[in-house]
């Protein structure tokens, strides 16, 4: 009988953590269940977007597991975008115990009841700022201008209340779009300034720090349940190994980043003065939307944390 | 004066044509409201009046993906989709054979469409669109329908071909 | 829950030996692709034909696509509303009097409407409706006239804005303003030979001359322009003043080319208007269609890693800097004549990078042989989106007007070649306004 085989998919190449975190995982799964397995990893966008990667998984068709952001789950569960919303963690730290206590668990459930996609490890560590052409340094410099947000509704919301004009612009038209002033900034971990290039139109990274990205390791449902159980095992236990592994190294690559491009002189980081007056501007807006999508005990116990 | 028309039964015909014309305005709409959200989009930057919405872009690609749909139905009617014609120059009944022979394929392909845009439908029942918050089943729906209209729009090209062949002589042109 | 059940050979000969059959059985090249598709989904478990809807659903389901029925729209408003009737004999007073003259002004507006859109779908389906009935009035042949509004509406992605560049910036992580700027030379260059080529098509054919105008002529003609000139001034004043994207220019080409002809020419009425919008969302439908079974069939051979599997072994061949920007080219060429040119970088340009890489090509002069080989693909059939808009608007057999697409071509090819031997033809502009795009 020919070896099970399973395949990944990655919107980037080699280099990037997302991949790199897959590949860990396909290391850790050969090593924990010692059985020969194959892996088809498919890299750089070739096989789409996360989006349809996740709606594949559902399927149980073509891709396996891929790492998703929890954005392109909303049209399974209206709860999911809330993993990544921004303004949720008070940090690093903060967020390494929501992360450790598994605080996301009811969220995930949901996904997974629904999708038929489990959430194996949660990646992620990329810090979120905001890039302009010109140096931005607090509320009163950050107020009437436009700044292209994810579409989610909470993002837009959130940014309304800081007094920003948040703006929903495909993701490909950002830099032109800076380019031409048709806004004045947009938003992204390090990762994806440095991917995009738009430290080439917008230098100047407001160094807000709003949010804090989960990247979960996803899994197909129907396809975990056909395989024998000590590889559901194996793969289960891999999945938490690779995101950790992934955690650390974006975590830790966000800043190197950052550092690298400073240095060749082509983005300058800004200070950024009233973080704690953004998020107080912000919490009521969180609040209600985490009623409305039932998830107001999850924000509670976060906000609880003492980190 | 009604000649008793040759091929297609008049039912099948009315039927199409009926089909034909909704589906035309449908389109018409499509495209006419395709330029709404992206106007109200550019125009909320610049003035307050208008409110900054984020569906619009969504909204957008959808009319988009109706437009598309709607616009490939119509072009299997009206024989208009591109095709890379290597054959001679044909006469009539030369014609009616190709036209009958790549039908059976159109036939099969709107099948594919028909059968497995059912189950691209099941799978959007209960999911709503992100940012429009638009019931998902409603876009996909767009697949299954469309691979109904073809077999009945080709199913009168290709009845409408077959009696071309069995007409006598060559008074059609 | 094994492998593949085909390999990539196996998979790649059913794609591409069943597409190839329905085409020559006049199966609709967009049914051929997704039939073609077909076999592979149900014989292998992890797959379902319910992908082929899946994947045109995504393809279609794509903002940057918009632009497309746009600039359709705004043509069909123009030759509707009266501004394309004014613009052309405004355009007679102008070059009339050279040879070729209409098709010289099909030439050059296609290099300003490049500087106007980022997509040559929009450009060859909208200068066939203003030209190819233009032309045909004004004696030219009809395969002359569909192969030079053709290859001339590919100069939209190589002259920047460009969808092209955008996607392979995200892609392959270039520099999108790099980009821009690498393909301003080339595409002059471009649009210059194929002004070159009319001209000598003229005098070949005895293509029409018009007096020269007089000066009254020109002016009066001019002063009835004004209004209709302005729509480039609207879109290229809002890109500088940042009033809009690239995707939303072309809605407010719509927008203005409506207030024109409803307001300033009143040459249209509710009834013009519904025409337009039917016309519009036929062609889009068409040509949109295609898109969308093409990139399932890209996927597919994404899927089976056939790219990969037909390039393994090329990076053992040993070849220079110039072979592999040939090889490149190459390569480009072919997989332009099959797939749509966003899933072919995508696919192929992922996988040709490290080739690149190895022999220390720039990526930006990488990524503009990519493009423009690309770009050329737009008229090469079977799958040449451009050309098979112009034969159908004018409805003639993409047959026929083969033979003068590939003269065309002979020249733009020359240009390709141009830019591969010398690097500095593309790299030359970025090196020169911002250097630090280089790499
Ligand atoms: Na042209
Ligand atoms: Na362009």
């Amino acid at each position: 009988q020919a070896p099970i085989t399973l395949n990944g998919a990655s919107q980037f190449g080699d280099d990037h953590p997302y991949t790199k975190a897959m590949i860990r995982f396909e290391e850790l799964v050969k090593r924990y269940w010692g059985k020969p397995i194959n892996f088809v990893l498919h890299k750089n966008s070739s096989l789409g977007l996360e989006k349809q990667y996740f709606e594949y998984m559902a399927q149980g068709r073509a891709v396996d597991y891929a790492v998703v952001s929890p954005a392109h789950m909303s049209t399974f569960s209206k709860a999911a975008p809330f993993v990544d919303a921004p303004f949720i963690f008070r940090g690093l730290a903060h967020w390494n115990q929501v992360l450790e206590q598994d605080l996301f668990k009811p969220v995930a459930d949901e996904v997974e009841k629904r999708a038929r996609v489990a959430m194996i490890g949660y990646g992620g560590g990329g810090v979120r700022n905001i890039f302009f052409a010109k140096p931005v340094r607090n509320l009163a410099e950050l107020r009437g201008l436009k700044v292209r947000v994810q579409g989610a509704p909470i993002w837009s919301r959130t940014f309304a209340a800081i007094g920003m004009s948040p703006t929903v612009i495909a993701y490909n038209e950002i830099y032109n779009a800076i380019q031409n002033n048709v806004i004045d900034g947009g938003e992204n971990e390090a990762a994806g300034v440095e991917q995009m290039r738009f430290y080439e139109v917008a230098p100047q990274l407001a160094m807000t720090q709003h949010a804090i990205t989960i990247r979960p390791l996803c899994f197909s449902v129907q396809t975990l349940n056909r395989l024998p159980t000590d590889l559901q095992a194996a793969i289960r236990r891999a999945g938490r190994e690779a995101s950790a592994f992934h955690r650390e190294a974006e975590s830790g690559a966000d800043s190197q980043i950052l550092e690298t491009l400073e240095k060749a002189g082509k983005l300058h980081r800004v200070e950024f003065t009233d973080r704690a007056e953004m998020k107080r501007l912000v919490d009521p807006v969180m609040a209600a939307y985490a009623r409305e999508i039932d998830a107001e005990s999850i924000l509670n116990r976060i906000n609880a944390l003492t980190a | 004066m009604l000649l008793p028309a040759p091929g297609a039964p008049a039912a099948l015909r009315l039927l199409n044509r009926a089909l034909a014309g909704a589906i035309l305005w449908l389109l018409i709409v499509a495209v006419g409201i395709l330029v709404i959200p992206v106007s109200l989009q550019i125009f909320s930057r610049y003035t307050t009046l208008i409110p900054s919405y984020i569906w619009t872009e969504e909204l957008a690609r959808f009319c988009l993906v109706y437009a598309v749909m709607l616009g490939a139905m119509l072009a299997v009617r009206e024989g208009t989709h591109f095709t890379v014609d290597v054959f001679p120059r044909l006469t009539p009944k030369g014609e009616a054979k190709v036209e009958l022979l790549s039908g059976v394929f159109i036939l099969l392909f709107a099948f594919v469409f028909l059968w497995w845009g059912w189950e691209f439908t099941e799978f959007a029942f209960y999911r709503i669109s992100e940012l429009a918050e638009l019931p998902l089943w409603l876009i996909h729906m767009v697949w299954p329908v469309a691979g109904l209209v073809w077999l009945l729009f080709e199913a009168e090209r290709m009845l409408d071909a077959a009696a071309v062949l069995r007409s006598p002589g060559e008074k059609h042109s | 829950m094994g492998g593949n059940i085909l390999s990539p050979g196996e998979a790649a000969s059913i794609l591409f030996g069943i597409f190839f059959l329905l085409l020559v059985l006049r199966v609709p090249v967009a049914v051929s692709l997704g039939l073609a598709c077909l076999p592979i989904l149900l014989i292998e478990p992890r797959l379902s034909p319910m992908m082929l809807a899946q994947e045109t659903f995504n393809a279609y389901n794509s903002f940057i696509l918009l632009a497309v029925p746009f600039f359709l729209l705004t043509a069909n408003l123009m030759n509707i509303g009266g501004i394309t009737d004014r613009l052309m004999h405004f355009s007679r007073t102008l070059v009339g009097h050279f040879p070729g003259g209409l098709a010289q002004i099909n030439v050059v507006l296609s290099i300003f409407f490049a500087g106007i859109s980022g997509s040559s779908t929009a450009d060859a389906a909208s200068q066939s409706k203003i030209f190819i009935e233009a032309q045909r009035k004004e004696g030219y042949d009809d395969s002359f006239s569909v192969a030079i509004t053709a290859v001339s509406a590919v100069l939209a992605v190589i002259i920047p804005p460009s969808i092209l560049m955008i996607v392979w910036g995200g892609v392959l992580t270039v520099s999108i303003g790099a980009l821009f700027l690498a393909g301003i030379v080339p595409g002059l260059l471009i649009g210059l030979v194929q002004m070159a080529t009319v001209h000598a098509y003229a005098k070949a054919r005895g293509y029409p001359t018009y007096p020269r105008a007089t000066l009254g002529e020109a002016v009066r003609s001019f002063l009835v322009s004004i209004p209709a000139l302005t729509t480039p001034l609207i879109i290229i004043g809002g890109k500088i003043f940042g009033w809009f994207t690239a995707t939303e220019s072309a809605c407010i080409a719509v927008l203005y080319a409506g207030f024109l002809s409803l307001v300033i020419y009143r040459e249209m009425d509710m009834k013009g208007l519904v025409a337009a919008l039917a016309d519009t969302g036929r062609l889009a439908g068409v040509a949109l269609f295609c898109v969308g079974t093409a990139s399932a069939f890209g996927w597919l051979l994404a899927f089976y890693q056939i790219p990969q599997a037909l390039l393994a072994n090329v990076q053992t061949w040993g070849m220079g800097p110039i072979g592999v920007g040939f090889f490149i080219a190459l390569v480009f060429l072919v997989v332009g004549c099959f797939l749509d040119a966003i899933p072919a970088i995508i696919i192929v340009g992922a996988i040709l990078q490290p080739l690149a890489q190895g022999v220390g090509m720039d990526p930006v002069h990488f990524a503009m042989i990519g493009i423009v080989s690309l770009a050329f693909g737009l008229v090469t059939p079977p799958y040449g989106l451009c050309l098979m808009i112009a034969c159908s608007v004018a409805g003639m057999r993409i047959k026929d007007a083969l033979k003068d697409t590939c003269i065309m071509l002979l020249p733009m090819l020359a240009v390709l070649a141009g830019i591969i031997l010398f690097p500095q033809l593309v790299l030359f502009l970025p090196g020169l306004i911002s250097p630090e795009f280089l790499r």
